[in-house]
């Protein structure tokens, strides 16, 4: 679906004039709400000086194996309990008493154990992105088709082959889908046990310019990790469309034989 | 059971009932969930309003809501209004996105066929958008419930003296550890019971829904 987002466009560049303007005549009070060139500025001087590259690279320290952590696990305890009910059962009250709790509230808990570090963050970041990625790798795999399964049996094939012929394809769109959402979760609570209990990397940058009252710091960090965040995004679901290009080509053909 | 446990002071009792009491900043979700019903509405219907304010939207939907506490805390201070700005500006985007797709989803005929009765577009939205809608809005609703809580906790643990996320983290650095994991649970049979109250709310609003559906599947 085409549309113009011109008219769109316009209205954030004349937002942006708007704030400009305020902020350079002092309606709005420059300490708070710097002029926004003053922020953009403050940004490229922020990264050619490798504070904003360094602040990422420790958050991102912690978010990769955190991330990763919650992806084995959970896809692979997805498929487990997607296709075996005695483990379904074993596990499921469990993974439901543990979902609803807020992922944030567990960050204290898991100082106690682990302190302030970063084996800390890493296990929070690995807690949050877990649920998602297990429960969209399960319900990938309990959706698949029973006649697949069959098929798979009348050839005698063994669970091993099965697993990765048959179950893990069909159930990639769904897993790719918990995965992507994790990314965003992840990025989340990396934020925020940073802005708890923090030591570097770029939730910290930004809490430490707001108490030193750098105002255009504050935005600098803010903006930039608006478009790590977007960029995070469309990198998983430009992959997921490449991945899983030969997915959708086998829809279609089942839709138009 | 009269008797509390005695590692929790009266003080501290006063202090986990008004933590808990502090959930009202949910408040910041009632204001949401009318912005992001109402823009939802308005640009799935008006082609124009979408290609005005997508942009915008899109633009700032990837900033994590967590690194805007701070820029919350510059410009309200830690108090009550920057607490319900960050729950708002949370539960904003889920309440949008769904109520915009489920908006753009409503069966095109339907609304040609009111347009050609003559039904103004008010009368589309009230008798046709709408109700066609709500499984959709009431999902992106039941999403921003969860979001509200757990931002609600996040702000209270970076900035402020009372709720139940401060609670928790002033237990756990006095070292009270019955006392921290008391208000862990709370707060999971709190978004446990949300959630609850939200789905049989949700069943028992939309039962013309699920009943209209399985009328059709059923003649």
């Amino acid at each position: 679906m085409r549309h113009s987002r011109l008219s769109g466009i316009v209205l954030v560049i004349v937002l942006l004039a708007i704030c400009e303007a305020l902020s350079r005549s002092g309606i709005v009070a420059k300490n708070y709400v710097p002029p926004v060139t003053v922020i953009l500025q403050r940004g490229f001087e922020l990264f050619a000086s490798g504070v904003l590259p360094t602040a990422f690279l420790d958050t991102f320290k912690r978010l990769a194996p955190g991330y990763v952590y919650a992806a084995l696990l959970g896809v692979g305890l997805g498929i487990l309990m997607g296709s075996i009910p005695r483990i379904y059962r074993l596990f499921n009250t469990l993974i439901e008493l543990l979902r609803p709790l807020p992922s944030a509230a567990i960050i204290p808990v898991i100082m106690l154990f682990l302190g302030l570090g970063d084996q800390m963050k890493i296990f929070v970041i690995a807690w949050a992105s877990f649920f998602p990625i297990l429960l969209s790798t399960m319900h990938g795999v309990r959706s698949i088709e029973a006649t697949l399964i069959d098929t798979a049996r009348t050839f005698r094939f063994g669970g091993a082959r099965t697993l990765l012929m048959f179950v893990i394809p069909a159930a990639s769109p769904q897993i790719a889908t918990g995965l992507r959402l994790s990314v965003s979760l992840a990025l989340i609570l990396g934020v925020t046990t940073e802005l708890v209990a923090g030591e570097n990397g770029i939730g910290f940058l930004i809490l430490q310019a707001q108490r030193s009252f750098r105002a255009a710091d504050m935005y600098a960090g803010v903006v930039t990790l608006g478009i790590v965040g977007y960029l995070l995004n469309w990198a998983f679901v430009t992959l997921e469309s490449q991945i899983l290009s030969w997915h959708r080509g086998m829809t279609i053909r089942e839709i138009v034989p | 059971m009269s008797s509390p446990p005695e590692a929790l002071s009266p003080a501290d009792q006063q202090k986990f009932r008004t933590g808990l009491g502090r959930i009202w900043h949910a408040a910041g979700f009632s204001l949401a969930a009318c912005l992001g019903i109402a823009t939802g509405v308005v640009m799935g219907f008006y082609r124009p309003a979408f290609s005005l304010l997508e942009p915008l939207i899109e633009m700032l939907r990837p900033i994590p809501t967590v690194a805007l506490i701070p820029v919350a805390i510059l410009l309200l201070g830690i108090d009550n209004a920057m607490k319900i700005f960050v729950i708002a500006w949370a539960c904003f985007f889920p309440v949008w996105i769904n109520t915009l797709e489920a908006v753009r989803a409503v069966d095109k005929e339907l609304m040609d066929t009111a347009r050609t009765f003559r039904f103004s577009d008010p009368a589309i939205l009230a008798k046709i958008v709408l109700p066609f809608a709500s499984p959709g809005i009431f999902t992106g609703l039941r999403i921003s419930v969860a979001f509200a809580l757990i931002l609600a906790v996040i702000s209270e643990m970076i900035a402020g003296e009372t709720g139940i996320g401060r609670f928790i983290i002033e237990s756990e650095m006095a070292f009270r550890i019955p006392q921290m994991y008391a208000g862990v649970f709370s707060l999971a049979i709190v978004g446990y019971g949300l959630n609850r109250i939200f789905l049989l709310a949700e069943q028992r609003i939309l039962r013309w829904h699920y009943a209209s559906a399985r009328a059709e599947i059923v003649s």
